[in-house]
């Protein structure tokens, strides 16, 4: 059912796009969710995004990304390591002030896949949730442009144990190839 | 006799009162067998009473115990190995047997001998002591069947040994001094004791020969008194005193048994008729039975050179006929003698308990009192003595007011065993004991360590007492386990040892609580232990502590912590809601775990 949601959203994408990008991405994760900072933190995500024109102003995008890291248990405070893969696709709208400089907001639904291991066990799981996100683009040459954007998220997991968020407030800056 | 209108009244109020039977007793008779141990049969070479008293005297000198003889090629007793050794091929003595010995070879056939072998033979191949292992027949209790004599002129038992070359001039004066009673008989069972064996017989002249004795019921009572004496003789050694009996049996087909009355048709009281009918047969015509069975008891004395005689009539009844006289009683005895009146079938009792009633008689002829008691049948009924000649404390009288709780003896229950009250009756000093008491490190005694003597068969009580940061681990050599205190009963030289050990007290501070360890989308509960060193164990060498759960009353390890490590413990995967209860024990380097501090907690 998932995979069907997002292979749809791809195509419907692609079907009315005139021209898109491909933005690689790096961010500063900061969890919104108080045991998740008190175990792991936050950390640095990687990521890609594309994007498709649908109209002088408008665009869809899908993107992915990754967050890894260590951490420790509550008691024992032995390793715990935590895996984060989000997949996201939403509507951007921009705003073009000049021919180089655009900023935009954009909204979109989020699909985390999470996965945990530690002397307790391993746990998989996976979530549905939102985001929204606002940004500048400047287009620095006719193929390339800068990305900086600062977006919030909001995902909750249900796992063994526990139901938690982790989403939080995300804080990047990305390179832009158009095409 | 006014005692045996008593006891028919009892018997007849039992059989007329409908609905209601009179008290039994339950007695556990079985006792250890130990005369049996190293029971001894020596074949002599001659059978005159003269040359068994000089075989029998030599054995003793040389280490054996004799303890039954006749004038028969066989005596029975105790003879080590290395004993027999020295002693064969002497005095007469022919050969020394602790095994089974095959009759048909037998050298000499007259009765008595072959009886000898006969109850050698039961006894060390197992018969005796199966038959006395397995349920045994009773019958009822031996109830005031000690009894006393009425005074009796000494000058009718000295004209009875006028023409026996008997000189009773000095007994006479005694038993005049005595108002009747006849010292010098069965003063105690110490030293040679002669008792006769009178089967009586009817000649059918005033009752009718209703019953005839058989060679085998001859035998067979001879059997049961062999057995009976040999019993005697070995409690003696075991006291530390010489008893050794010389059974004179006077067979059915001597013309001097038989009398004219069917004794089984009378009343016990009336005794008289055939005793005396027998004793003047014997040339004993003077005086009641009394003195005429004294008489005869003292020639009994000169002819076998005993120390002490007496007589038991013994009075047939085969089955068909009743197995009690007309009154109820079936045996009894004159206390301090000078006779023993039985039967063939005592009541109920079996015809291989006839050892016990005739060992539980021949007590009483040497003084020893009853000891039984049954509420509302009777017994002894208090601690004093029940004679004034050796006036001992019957201080084993099941009588409540005397004491609740007797100890088994043949004058009881006519049990295999003797307590030091009959012991004392029948002339025994009860031989002192030694006790040592010894302890390990870390405590003392009360009574503190060292040797003690007490009488034979007292019972002490050793209380351990433990130095600070001790206690009593447990008893060992002649006690065991850690009660304490603990109660010795001196059967013999005991010696007991408190070992003591030191304490390994518990930890203290003993915390159990659970906690969760978790991670972002993981739990689990650990239950966490803390404990402290206890500062009692600080002169020790405590190398660990192990952590025992207890579910139930199954105890089970869950680990174990270093003595220099956190004192910590984590159990990891606890139940949310489940109780637990753990126990920590500090263990030393020998290693020995110590005492156990628990905790519980959900």
């Amino acid at each position: 059912m998932k995979r069907t949601l997002v292979l749809g959203l791809m195509m419907f994408l692609a079907a009315g796009a005139a021209f898109g990008s491909i933005m690689l991405k790096v961010s500063s994760f900061s969890p919104a969710d108080a045991d998740f900072k008190s175990i792991y933190g936050g950390g640095m995500t990687y990521g890609g995004e594309l994007s498709f024109a649908a109209g002088k102003s408008l665009e869809f995008w899908l993107g992915a990304s990754t967050f890894s890291k260590t951490g420790k248990t509550s008691y024992t405070l032995e390793e715990t390591k935590l895996s984060l893969i989000p997949i996201s696709a939403g509507m951007k709208l921009k705003i073009t002030l000049s021919k180089s400089i655009s900023p935009y907001i954009a909204v979109g639904a989020e699909y985390v896949l999470y996965k945990e291991s530690n002397a307790i066990g391993s746990v998989s799981a996976s979530g549905f949730g939102f985001i929204g996100k606002g940004g500048l683009f400047v287009q620095v040459a006719d193929f390339f442009g800068l990305d900086a954007h600062l977006a919030y998220s909001s995902c909750t997991i249900t796992s063994t144990d526990f139901k938690f968020d982790v989403g939080g407030l995300e804080f990047g800056a990305g390179l832009v190839f158009i095409f | 006799m006014a005692v045996l209108v008593l006891v028919l009244s009892l018997a007849s109020f039992s059989l007329f009162s409908l609905g209601r039977s009179g008290p039994k007793r339950s007695i556990d008779i079985n006792a250890p067998l130990s005369w049996i141990r190293g029971y001894t049969l020596i074949m002599l070479k001659d059978s005159d009473i003269r040359s068994v008293n000089e075989a029998r005297d030599f054995i003793a000198g040389e280490g054996g115990t004799i303890a039954v003889v006749s004038e028969g090629h066989a005596m029975l007793g105790w003879v080590p190995p290395s004993v027999a050794d020295r002693i064969v091929g002497k005095h007469g003595i022919e050969s020394v047997h602790y095994k089974p010995v095959d009759t048909e070879t037998l050298e000499y056939g007259d009765d008595i001998t072959r009886t000898f072998v006969n109850v050698f033979n039961s006894a060390t191949a197992g018969e005796i002591e199966r038959l006395s292992r397995s349920p045994r027949k009773a019958g009822d209790p031996l109830i005031k069947d000690a009894l006393e004599h009425p005074f009796t002129d000494p000058r009718d038992i000295t004209a009875n040994l006028a023409d026996k070359r008997v000189d009773w001039g000095e007994d006479a004066a005694r038993t005049a001094a005595n108002q009747g009673i006849f010292p010098g008989y069965s003063d105690s069972m110490t030293g040679t004791i002669t008792y006769a064996l009178l089967f009586v017989e009817s000649n059918g002249a005033y009752d009718g020969d209703l019953y005839d004795w058989t060679p085998a019921a001859v035998d067979k009572v001879n059997s049961e008194c062999i057995t009976g004496a040999s019993w005697w003789s070995s409690k003696a050694a075991s006291y530390g005193k010489t008893a050794t009996f010389t059974i004179r049996p006077i067979v059915p087909t001597r013309t001097e048994m038989r009398q004219p009355y069917e004794p089984i048709l009378h009343k016990s009281d009336e005794d008289g008729l055939w005793i005396n009918k027998v004793m003047e047969n014997m040339g004993y015509s003077t005086g009641d039975q009394w003195a005429r069975v004294t008489a005869y008891n003292a020639w009994l004395k000169s002819y076998t050179n005993a120390q002490w005689a007496y007589t038991c009539f013994f009075c047939y009844n085969p089955p068909g006929a009743s197995s009690t006289f007309t009154d109820g009683y079936f045996a009894y005895a004159y206390l301090g003698g000078p006779y023993i009146q039985m039967l063939y079938r005592n009541d109920g009792w079996g015809l291989d308990a006839t050892r016990y009633i005739f060992s539980h008689e021949t007590g009483h002829i040497f003084w020893a009192c009853d000891e039984y008691f049954q509420a509302g049948y009777g017994g002894c009924e208090s601690c004093l003595p029940c004679s004034s000649f050796r006036p001992v404390t019957n201080g084993n009288c099941a009588h409540p007011s005397c004491n609740p709780n007797p100890v088994p003896c043949i004058m009881r229950n006519n049990e295999d065993a003797i307590c030091n009250f009959t012991a004392q009756m029948i002339g025994w000093d009860v031989p002192l004991q030694t006790l040592i008491i010894q302890t390990g490190t870390g405590g003392t005694t009360s009574p503190s360590p060292g040797a003690y003597t007490y009488d034979r068969g007292t019972s002490v009580i050793v209380t351990a007492v433990a130095d600070s940061r001790y206690r009593l681990k447990n008893w060992s050599g002649d006690a065991s386990g850690s009660a304490n205190p603990v109660t010795v009963t001196l059967t013999g030289d005991k010696t007991v040892k408190a070992n003591f050990e030191r304490i390994i007290y518990s930890p203290t501070n003993v915390v159990g609580e659970k906690v969760l360890n978790r991670t972002l989308g993981q739990a689990e509960r650990i239950n966490v232990l803390t404990w402290a060193a206890n500062a009692n164990n600080s002169d020790l060498t405590i190398v660990s502590y192990k952590i025992y759960r207890v579910n139930g009353s199954t105890r089970t390890e869950v680990g174990a912590v270093a003595a220099g490590a956190e004192l910590k413990f984590l159990v990891r995967k606890a139940g949310k809601d489940t109780q637990y209860t753990y126990e920590i024990v500090a263990v030393n380097n020998e290693p020995r775990e110590g005492d156990a501090a628990s905790v519980t907690f959900r």
